[in-house]
């Protein structure tokens, strides 16, 4: 039972939690009747975080103020599930002039990216009452303005009480002071006037001349041939942040104003009349006032561009610069303060930082920033000071380089670059402790990356070629891979035309070996029959190895029995012919060089001759 | 070699002497002077890693982070592998607004990619010659050679150069087209919306900032086809962007 009373919990949390983060309520809501003049609110709330909230388009309705934002969140534990509720408020303070019944269109907002949109508010303006008018101011809410439209005796009341904006320059440079004043002009008595919107100064540092003090400053003044009490009620030193033209939005204030009654007779009664028309009773009436000051346009002119430190951080007026250590030597894990100072007239205030570099073995803490701004009637001086507490952590000596400060003069109309001094501080090792931590190994550090930044140019040669010139792919390319397929074709051409010769040659020589041979023999034959030995045998050998050297294109010089026997075995000549033919070249030297001679061994010789090379001539076909 | 010197024009003494003289500048701190130098090397007709990647620096110096972020691409073409000038593309990139991550690439095209970067595609042009004629070489040792041993260490020999040939051609060709197609592009204008077809009046996609590395992958009218490293694809103006 118990566990299912928790599981309905539990579903109904989690369908509790679900209708949150989906259902997203914006709704607006205000009075449904208002009367003309009277200044109502508009709320829209909104159960989520949103943003971009936009403001619907009312044209019959002015916005007085707003909007204004306010949040209420709860969050709930239930059972350990936190539920979290936003409510966020934006509210509107507005003023119909008109009568008649107008409707609001919705307003917008964004929530996680979608946009939702309120509901729309009808709101009936009917005409206000003279008579709350008349008895003057009674409350915020019922009050209406008392601006010319509401009685005829305010048609001048415009001359009578106004807000001036003067500035003393219109043409300043990016942060030169600029005095604005707001100043009252009045005739008539009035009360002090409440800005219900303050003066809005976007694109300047404000700063406000007049916070300290209780009293405004008065005076009279004659303005357009009228004499007027003048109130200085605000004072503000300016400083342009940047260039171009910047407008100082209107001011809007409300003050009441006695006026002189309209006499009005209320009864015919002459006692009455009189009683009432005295200006005791009756003589002034209490009317609010709507003061509204002209936007006013300042062109600011931009810093000279050239010759701008690099250090300029935006200081311009005049100011001096200075520093200050405790100490330059000390040792290691000692505390050095080191103080800058910058003092001076202008925007003191926006000097934010001072790029001062310490020696990276230096633990250095962010400065201890005080300032004194000191706020006269017509400008903004002061003083500020930037502690820095820095500890050397190792002994050594060391270097603060000098710290620059740039601000633009107004004076001079340059840039001027102030500088502290450089300090050397002297380190010497600290206690025993901390000083063997540097030199021991157990205490080693890894390397400290102070910044990180772009490696350096190369500055060796640099091998420029002309831009989009391509070797690859180029004409040249083609000709260099073509080169080596025409060098070879004309290679193998060349060496078969060669090839072709040789062989002719060792053809001719075949075809002609056995008609050499054949007439060598018939010589040998004639000089057998001369029985002229020696030339028998020389013609015999000669037929026999020249017929080898022919037709088998061997050298004569190579010719031996072992390459005679080689070559014809290799072209497949039979074993019993090669032996023959060696034989009768054996015989053939053998007899030549016998000592015994006959006809009988020449015609052996001879007759041998003949058969073993036409043997040969037969195997070979 | 002496074919190539005598291909390219003669080195004007002047654009060295204009070098030597914008990193000297550069070492002065001079930056927008150096700028202007290297710009003019380069309007000359001269380019080189080094000069790309100089002009970089000097435009990193004057903050320009997107104009930076072009000649470091640019010197990278050309020298894909240096150490400098990836480290200072990876720290200018870190200045810039998109950090835009990119789609892991397939092992195999990233081996590719590696492989044919090894060299610029002349070198790879030089290197198919070189191996082409070894081939021929090797190929009239076979066909001349009566020796075993020589005709089958040279047929060998014969087909690595081949191989060899093929090889290098195709990875310079891809090298070649690396170098020499411009294909990517960098975005010049603050913010730009990215829409969903070549008209102003199409859906916006996406907001890219200056700075941003783009792939052109079309081009209709005055419109590119893009795409960025983490794959999304649209379409921008020709002039928001500039090329590689």
């Amino acid at each position: 039972m118990r566990k299912s009373v928790l599981f309905i919990l539990f579903i109904f949390q989690v369908i509790t939690s679900a209708a949150f983060a989906q259902d997203v309520v914006f709704t607006a809501s205000a009075r449904d009747v208002v009367r003309t003049g009277e200044r109502f609110r508009i709320t829209y709330t909104l159960n989520a975080d949103g943003k971009e909230f936009r403001t619907p388009d009312m044209k019959d309705f002015m916005v007085i103020s707003g909007p204004h934002t306010s949040q209420s969140s709860s969050i709930q534990i239930i059972n350990g599930k936190v539920s979290r509720s936003v409510e966020n408020t934006f509210t509107l303070y507005v003023v119909g002039n008109k009568e008649g019944i107008f409707t609001i269109p919705p307003a917008t907002i964004k929530v996680d990216g979608k946009e939702y949109k309120s509901n729309e508010i009808k709101i009936q303006v009917v005409k206000s009452n003279n008579q709350v008018q008349q008895q003057g101011n009674t409350g915020g809410n019922s009050s209406s303005r008392g601006s010319v439209n509401s009685s005829g005796a305010s048609s001048d009341i415009k001359d009578d009480v106004f807000i001036r904006v003067t500035v003393d320059k219109r043409n300043p440079v990016v942060g030169e002071q600029v005095l604005v004043t707001y100043k009252l002009y009045y005739r008539i008595n009035i009360s002090t006037p409440q800005f219900n919107k303050e003066p809005a100064f976007p694109g300047f540092w404000v700063n406000n001349l007049l916070l300290n003090s209780k009293s405004y400053k008065q005076y009279e003044e004659t303005y357009k041939g009228k004499r007027y009490n003048v109130a200085e009620i605000k004072k503000y030193a300016l400083f342009p942040q940047r260039s171009g033209k910047l407008i100082i939005e209107p001011a809007e204030a409300m003050c009441q104003a006695q006026l002189k009654a309209k006499t009005q007779k209320r009864t015919n009664d002459p006692f009455f009349d009189n009683f009432f028309n005295d200006p005791f009773f009756n003589r002034y009436k209490t009317v609010d006032l709507n003061l509204t000051t002209r936007p006013v346009t300042i062109n600011v002119k931009p810093l000279p561009s050239q010759n701008m430190p690099a250090d300029f951080s935006g200081a311009v007026g005049e100011f001096d610069f200075s520093s200050t250590i405790d100490k330059t030597e000390c040792k290691a894990n000692d505390a050095i303060t080191l103080k800058f100072t910058v003092s001076g007239k202008g925007n003191i205030e926006l000097v934010d930082k001072l790029n001062v570099k310490f020696p990276p073995d230096f633990e250095a803490y962010d400065p201890k920033v005080t300032k004194k701004i000191t706020t006269s009637q017509y400008s903004v001086s002061g003083r500020k000071t930037f502690e820095y507490l820095i500890i050397p952590r190792n002994p050594g000596n060391f270097k603060i380089p000098p710290v620059k400060f740039s601000y633009y003069s107004l004076k001079k109309k340059k840039f001027i670059t102030l500088q502290s001094s450089e300090y050397d501080i002297t380190v010497a090792k600290g206690d025993g402790s901390s000083a063997g931590m540097v030199y021991s190994n157990v205490n080693q550090k890894d390397i400290n990356y102070i910044g990180t930044d772009i490696r350096h140019i190369k500055v060796s040669e640099s091998h420029l070629k002309p831009v989009g010139v391509f070797f690859f792919n180029s004409l040249s390319f083609y000709l260099w891979l073509a080169a080596p397929v025409i060098l070879f074709i004309l290679f193998v051409i060349f060496w078969k035309k060669e090839f072709e010769k040789r062989s002719n040659i060792a053809l001719m020589r075949n075809r002609k070996a056995t008609k050499v041979a054949r007439s060598r023999l018939k010589k040998a034959h004639l000089f057998m029959k001369e029985g002229k030995k020696d030339e028998f045998y020389v013609e015999i050998s000669q037929a026999l190895w020249g017929y080898l050297s022919d037709k088998f294109s061997i050298p004569l010089s190579n010719l031996s029995m072992d390459t005679v026997q080689e070559t014809l075995a290799g072209k497949g000549v039979k074993d019993e012919l090669i032996k023959t033919f060696i034989e009768t070249l054996n015989n053939c030297e053998f007899a030549r060089f016998a000592p015994a001679d006959s006809s009988g061994t020449m015609e052996n010789i001879y007759n041998e001759a003949v058969n073993a090379i036409s043997l040969l001539e037969s195997e070979l076909k | 070699m002496a074919f190539l010197i005598f291909l390219l024009p003669v080195f004007a003494g002047g654009i060295d002497t204009l070098y030597t003289k914008a990193n000297a500048e550069y070492d002065k701190e001079l930056y927008t002077n150096a700028v202007d130098d290297y710009l003019q090397v380069i309007k000359n007709g001269y380019e080189s890693p080094e000069v790309y990647y100089n002009l970089g620096n000097a435009y990193f110096k004057l903050n320009d982070y997107p104009s930076a972020i072009l000649y470091y691409e640019k010197a990278k073409k050309l020298a894909p592998d240096d150490e400098d000038i990836n480290y200072n593309l990876k720290v200018v990139n870190t200045k810039i607004v998109d950090k835009i991550e990119p789609l892991p690439e397939l092992f195999l095209k990233r081996w590719w990619k590696s492989f044919y970067n090894v060299m610029n595609s002349t070198t790879w042009a030089w290197l198919t010659i070189i191996s082409f004629i070894a081939f021929f070489f090797f190929l009239s040792f076979y066909l001349l050679s009566n020796k075993i041993v020589i005709r089958k260490f040279s047929f060998y020999l014969g087909i690595l150069a081949v191989f060899i040939t093929i090889l290098s051609f195709v990875l310079g060709f891809e090298k070649y087209n690396a170098e020499h197609n411009q294909k990517e592009a960098i975005v010049f204008v603050p913010t730009l919306t990215v829409k969903s077809s070549p008209s102003e009046s199409s859906v916006d996609l996406f907001v890219i900032h200056e700075g941003a590395k783009v792939k052109i992958v079309d081009k209709v009218g005055r419109w590119y086809e893009i795409r960025i490293a983490n794959g999304s694809v649209g379409w921008l103006p020709v002039d928001a962007v500039k090329k590689i």
